[in-house]
């Protein structure tokens, strides 16, 4: 079943169509690889996913729910998360602080309990949950060494995990990864790779992920989509993808151009 | 000795201002807004805590507590209907916005309470401690106290609890917190509740010393921004260290030129801010993700 299809999606500014027209279905429980040239449209699909762009036309159904009718901060507690291709995190908070941030939706305690705070059994249950999830999270993704430290003070690579992380603790049923081996070098993305194959089994989640480095995407992703100019020039699994003419031509042969002129 | 007395009544006065700082700097740190209004809501609060008790026969505590929860309801309502729906508007609208309330709820407090001013009794009365030579009445010792517990009280929501974090990350960067979930409206409402309620507080320990009076808080404002900026404007500890040092320098200058204890206040912040410009200035910036 697909837990999430969009269907005649367009996004515009101003004369730039960003996404033209997408037809997308993403199958529960797979690991489902968006990717395309540069300015393809990709992350502005995951910004239309978080409410955050508002499509000119076209309709996002998520778990047989009309996603466009909720607001961006209530897109976390329908299921889905996300990480930032430029790391979002908050630098005045700690890594440990930010896994906080991102179970924020879970909590429902109003003015008093806060006010309150710790001094209510519901409240400290809550928060205490919320802690002991962070760090099954932090060591379940290798960074619980890194949980007092300030994020902007860690390697480009911690950081993407530290959002990886942040989306991870929110318990979603799909989590959107926005370029998450930017920053590895080929071993740590290796590494991620199994993380991000293990997370789908252990967390039952669902995964769409945005990524350059092709054999990441082609060896962990069961389905692939492929956009170019704002189109979906193909979809399939990743021996389709890459047997596909239109995305030779439009991907893999910008690849081929960039490595002539290397 | 003499200095010694003299520093302590500072305190004791600068531990009111603290209290009014502490609900400014909340609000300002966590939602941008240079609440002009603070020192009505007080005043409104401490009204709504003498009407019941002279009106209603509620015991001073009672009506302390209650006047609280009002409070903590009036400043979410003015959350919402005024200082959401100008979330995107230009900061200087947002401050006509609080310049606007406070002639509002001066008004209408005016116009419900009257004009005179009028006794407002003290939490606590009983005979002065006196440790040495010198004196500390049990006003002070409570205010101190009051002052010393809410700064430590917030200053553990900010740190640990996931309310408290969740504020300072929309105070960071609020469209990237309400992508991640926070919503963030709940959170700004929820501070200004909790600046209500600090408000409200320091309205009521003042008023004994003001006396009740719909502008019992005109010279307090000053006072509490003072002693905010003195902090920096974006720190708890800050507003407490500030209000208790501007009570403190402020009684000293009192003591020997009487006439220039209000100047004084109006030359620190003019100084501070030449000194620390960022105190007042920070802006959330919006960013594309
Ligand atoms: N907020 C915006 N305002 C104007 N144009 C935008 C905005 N966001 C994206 N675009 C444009 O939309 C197009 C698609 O951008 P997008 O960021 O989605 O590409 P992408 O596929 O994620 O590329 P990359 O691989 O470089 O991250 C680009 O032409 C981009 O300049
Ligand atoms: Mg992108």
């Amino acid at each position: 079943m697909a837990i999430l299809e969009l269907s005649g999606v367009t996004v515009r500014f101003g004369g730039i169509v960003a996404v033209n027209q997408l037809d997308m279905k993403v199958e529960e429980g797979t690991i489902h690889g968006l990717i395309g040239p540069n300015g393809a449209g990709k992350s502005t699909v995951f910004n239309v996913l978080s409410r955050y762009y508002e499509p000119a036309e076209g309709t996002v159904t998520f778990d047989g729910r009309n996603l466009l009718q909720y607001q961006p901060s209530q897109v976390v507690g329908l299921g889905i998360a996300r990480t930032f291709q430029n790391v979002e995190l908050f630098r005045g908070l700690t890594v440990w602080e930010n896994l906080m941030v991102g179970q924020h939706h879970n909590i429902r305690y109003g003015m008093f309990a806060a006010a309150l705070g710790g001094l209510l059994p519901r409240v400290r249950q809550a928060e205490q949950e919320a802690r002991d999830r962070a760090m099954e999270v932090l060591e379940f993704l290798g960074i619980a060494a890194h949980r007092d430290a300030y994020p902007q003070f860690l390697p480009y690579g911690i950081q993407k995990r530290v959002e990886f992380a942040r989306a991870l603790v929110s318990r979603p049923r799909l989590i959107l990864l926005d370029e998450p081996a930017a920053g590895m070098n080929p071993s740590e993305t290796e590494e991620l790779a199994q993380l991000i194959k293990i997370m789908r089994d252990k967390y039952e989640t669902t995964v769409l992920l945005v990524e350059h480095d092709m054999s990441l995407v082609m060896s962990i992703c069961e389905r692939i989509t492929v956009m170019d100019f704002g189109r979906k020039i193909a979809d399939g699994t990743p021996a389709e993808v890459q047997a596909n003419p239109a995305v030779i031509k439009a991907y893999l042969g910008e690849e081929e151009v960039e490595a002539e002129h290397a | 000795m003499i200095l010694a007395q003299q520093i302590i009544s500072g305190l004791a006065t600068g531990s009111l201002y603290a209290l009014a700082a502490l609900g400014l700097v909340l609000i300002f740190k966590t939602s941008d807004v240079v609440n002009f209004a603070q020192g009505e809501m007080a005043m409104f609060g401490t009204f709504i805590a003498f009407t019941l008790m002279m009106k209603g026969g509620v015991p001073y505590w009672g009506a302390f507590v209650l006047a609280l929860v009002f409070a903590a309801v009036f400043g979410m309502l003015i959350e919402r209907i005024v200082i959401r729906p100008l979330s995107t508007a230009p900061l200087i609208s947002v401050l006509i916005a609080t310049l606007g309330l406070l002639n509002i709820i001066n008004g209408v407090a005016g116009w419900i309470w009257g004009y005179d001013p009028k006794p407002f009794p003290t939490g606590i009365s009983g005979a002065p401690i006196r440790v040495g030579g010198l004196v500390f009445t049990l006003p002070t010792l409570l205010n101190l106290a009051v002052a010393l517990v809410l700064m430590l009280a917030f200053f553990a929501l900010f740190k640990y609890s996931l309310m408290g974090i969740a504020m300072r990350a929309v105070a960071e960067n609020r469209l990237a917190a309400r992508l991640v979930g926070v919503h963030t409206n709940r959170v700004l409402a929820i501070t200004w509740g909790l600046g209500g309620i600090l408000a409200a507080t320091a309205g009521i320990l003042i008023a004994p010393v003001t006396t009740l009076s719909i502008n019992m808080m005109a010279e307090m404002q000053v006072k509490a921004f003072t002693a905010g900026v003195l902090g920096g404007f974006t720190s708890l500890p800050g507003a407490v260290v500030g209000g208790l040092l501007l009570g403190v320098l402020e009684n000293l200058v009192g003591q020997f030129i009487p006439q220039l204890k209000t100047p004084f206040a109006f030359a620190l912040i003019v100084l501070v801010l030449i000194f620390r410009p960022a105190g007042l200035l920070g802006t959330v910036q919006r960013k594309k993700v």
